[in-house]
């Protein structure tokens, strides 16, 4: 037997919420265990361990110092983007005008890429 | 029954408000909490020499009346919906104002401000105002039914967010405990047994971890192992607050946990979380027993 059933304006529109809202809930985070952990919107707190990044700034006359990365995030987090060690070099080189090259380490053990600032 | 039934009576079934109406209070008190660790981040975003991330191109930028406005708006709304005056509005706004600042930039998203955006969003579709609110004090209404599917919703995405949570733990890194070393001080263990009983503890903690993680998302969904699910998704809360030594971190967890807590009770009929909340009495000392009276309370 066929039961019918009355759907209403609001029925419909909350059907078409719940079905749209699990569609999202599910086949978002099932998508992103496909790419490198951690992504946003993927329920994928803790999934991964991040190597810190080292960033050397060189200055004029030879000078280096190794740059406290936390001093120009506002809170580093293991989802960021992969390019933020390259994008907080160039934002280095804005900020601070005496720094002639910054020589970043995104991976501890691998060799560092020397970016100029001018 | 159809699929087109199946659906029909989700969205039309309406039930008891009272445990939306609290899970609305403890959601309200967790924003609030959650604002402490929002503020100081927000503000170091402001500063000139701090690296602006954002991921979408139409996020404001991080000015001084950009995050006054954030800030405020947070507040005021989170206290209003909390206490449950002028509800739907003040959800709405704290909604919009959570989701704001988890799109600003990469570095004020979380994911648990993400849940908390979601989860008010949904406690405003299910007129969370209904009870324990001032809305329904002040109106001196009988407490009427509540739309049942935001409810439905809101115990989907308790389990979506530990089965997603568990399955994106499954990678080399995370099993083989490295990912823990990076947060838990682990000094003291490693002078007591050495490095490699400690990397083999976190390893074992890892997989306890995901296991724990993966019962909760189904436990809560199964009658007669609810309670078991409940208990175990507290124990795992409470161990991931107590291994973080981070304070701001140790503090999104706490918000984290009370968001999960509260989510927990919607998996309960009335009479159960009645029995729960007797059982709970009885352990206490005579003092702090509450005087139960069995009947519903006003608004």
């Amino acid at each position: 037997m066929t039961e019918s059933v009355h759907w209403s304006w609001r029925s419909r529109a909350a059907a078409a919420f719940v079905v749209g809202y699990v569609a999202v809930q599910l086949l978002v985070p099932a998508g992103l265990l496909f790419l490198p952990r951690a992504q946003r919107f993927g329920w994928q707190m803790y999934s991964s361990a991040h190597p810190t990044p080292v960033l050397v700034a060189l200055r004029g006359g030879g000078a280096r110092d190794t740059l406290d990365i936390d001093h120009y995030l506002a809170f580093r987090r293991g989802d960021m983007s992969r390019d933020y060690a390259v994008r907080l070099a160039w934002h280095v080189c804005r900020i601070d005008r005496d720094v002639e090259a910054i020589e970043v380490r995104r991976i501890p053990d691998r060799p560092a890429s020397l970016q100029p600032c001018r | 029954m159809s699929l087109e039934a199946r659906l029909h009576r989700i969205v039309t079934k309406r039930i008891d408000p009272r445990p939306v109406g609290v899970v609305r209070v403890v959601i309200g008190l967790a924003t609030l909490i959650r604002l402490i660790d929002g503020v100081a981040i927000l503000r170091r975003l402001q500063s000139p020499t701090t690296l602006r991330l954002p991921y979408v191109t139409f996020a404001p930028e991080a000015t001084e009346t950009v995050v006054t406005a954030l800030v405020i708006g947070w507040a005021v709304s989170a206290g209003l919906f909390m206490v449950g005056r002028w509800t739907r509005t003040a959800g709405t706004l704290l909604a919009a104002t959570l989701a704001t600042v988890t799109l600003l930039d990469q570095q004020t998203y979380s994911n648990h401000l993400y849940l908390l955006t979601l989860v008010v969003g949904l406690l405003v579709l299910a007129d969370a105002g209904r009870a324990f609110s001032l809305d329904a004090r002040l109106a001196r209404r009988e407490v009427a039914l509540a739309p049942a599917w935001p409810v439905t919703l809101l115990k989907l995405q308790v389990s979506v967010v530990y089965a997603f949570a568990a399955l994106s733990k499954v990678n080399e890194a995370y099993l083989s405990g490295i990912m823990l070393a990076q947060v838990i001080p682990l000094q003291a263990a490693v002078d007591a047994i050495g490095i490699r009983a400690t990397m083999a503890a976190l390893s074992a903690a890892a997989v306890i971890s995901i296991a724990l993680e993966a019962a909760v998302a189904i436990g809560l969904w199964i009658p007669n192992r609810r309670h078991l699910a409940a208990a175990l998704g507290v124990a795992l809360h409470v161990g991931m607050i107590a291994s973080i030594a981070d304070p701001t971190v140790r503090l999104q967890l706490v918000v984290f946990a009370l968001e999960m807590w509260s989510l927990y009770l919607l998996f309960f009929t009335p009479a159960e979380l009645r029995e729960l909340g007797r059982r709970i009495a009885r352990r206490l000392p005579a003092r702090l027993r509450p005087r139960v009276d069995g009947r519903a309370p006003a608004g």
